[in-house]
């Protein structure tokens, strides 16, 4: 029934509203469910993304935006980008896994929302039903979250991640104390997403990036088998 | 707690998403970012699979010398947006193949566009 109701979710970005639009203020135009592509002029092989993706990752301002903790940006220094989990068909940390170049459908259930990623086949489960996080969590890849909404806003609360996956790919470390906070709001054919990153063991204080997606109503997300033929592991 | 705001500046572009390129899987730090390599060819094997998809392009050169180069691009439900197939390629098509070199100097790029016969495909 579950799956059902998330099928249904999702034809609602381009066709009629879903049940679920009645408790958004701003109407359909307002919800988020549909598939969102981030909207950073890059292109896969291209030349064009060179600003967003150096080969030197030692970009000397780095360190004068992120508000590092000096062990962690040593380590951030010290790291060998090819030794991040996603290049050995590991899961991607939570900011890489939002913020990566590939497609994100966003589908609606009864208490939960889903993010299924086209990168790496990662799924989300967002419980917005108001339990809160479990007393006793186990720390996992992409930790546990809870969702409430804010207005038309989705705020998202995700705790209990395990110290493994790297925020980027070049050896920016985290504990297990990671935090993070995002916001989803749709404004038109646009959805304006934030993520606010703490970690009390990596970073001297909160800070948030701010990206928007573009709705991508009639693309659907491809397979993506990391397994199939890595060469890099 | 004072949270720290960065914006869709340059700056923001450079702290997080600087790793976080198009070309996700892995990054493209090995690859050279302001060189491009073009060579020609036939192809001698086309891979279409995840995460990356592979052309590989045997060539001649001048003296009648034989390398093989290995052309590395995204994954094919990317790929596929843009008009690339599972039979874009198939062996002996000639192809002009560009693309960032390989740091390391070995045969490899990775791929910015691949001109055929039928047109060019990025």
């Amino acid at each position: 029934m579950v799956m059902l109701a998330l099928a249904t979710s999702i034809l609602a970005q381009s066709s009629q509203p879903s049940k679920a639009h009645e408790t958004l203020s701003g109407g359909p135009d307002s919800d988020i469910v549909g598939i969102w592509m981030p909207t950073l002029p890059r292109r896969v092989g291209g030349v064009n993304d060179t600003l967003l993706d150096p080969a030197d990752k030692r970009t000397p301002d780095s360190a004068k935006v992120v508000p590092f903790l000096p062990e962690a940006e040593a380590r951030y220094k010290a790291a060998n980008p090819l030794d991040n989990t996603a290049t050995h068909c590991l899961p991607p940390g939570i900011s890489f896994l939002m913020l990566v170049a590939y497609p994100i459908a966003i589908l609606r259930a009864p208490g939960r929302v889903v993010l299924v990623h086209e990168y790496m086949n990662q799924v989300r489960w967002i419980y917005t039903d108001g339990a809160g996080h479990p007393k006793d969590l186990e720390h996992t890849w992409l930790g546990d979250s809870v969702g409430k909404w804010d207005g038309d806003t989705l705020v998202v609360d995700t705790i209990g991640f395990n110290d493994k996956s790297w925020l980027d790919l070049h050896g920016m470390t985290h504990s297990d104390e990671l935090h993070t906070v995002e916001r989803f709001h749709r404004r038109g054919a646009v959805l304006e997403y934030s993520l606010t990153i703490e970690d009390p063991k990596t970073f001297s204080q909160p800070w948030t990036v701010h990206m928007d997606y573009e709705a991508k109503p009639d693309w659907k997300i491809a397979e993506f088998v990391c397994e199939e033929n890595n060469k890099y592991k | 707690m004072k949270v720290k705001e960065i914006g869709l500046s340059m700056f923001a572009l450079v702290c997080l998403l600087a790793a976080i390129p198009a070309f996700g899987h892995h990054g493209s730090a090995e690859y050279e970012t302001e060189q491009v390599v073009t060579v020609e060819g036939v192809v001698k094997q086309f891979e279409w699979t995840n995460p990356h998809t592979w052309l590989y392009v045997t060539v001649a050169n001048d003296k009648g010398e034989i390398a093989e180069w290995a052309g590395e691009a995204g994954a094919p439900g990317m790929l596929a947006r843009r008009g690339w197939t599972s039979h874009s390629f198939k062996p002996g098509d000639k192809v002009k193949m560009s693309g960032r070199p390989a740091k390391n100097g070995s045969k490899q790029m990775l791929i910015s566009k691949v001109q055929t016969d039928g047109g060019v495909l990025q």
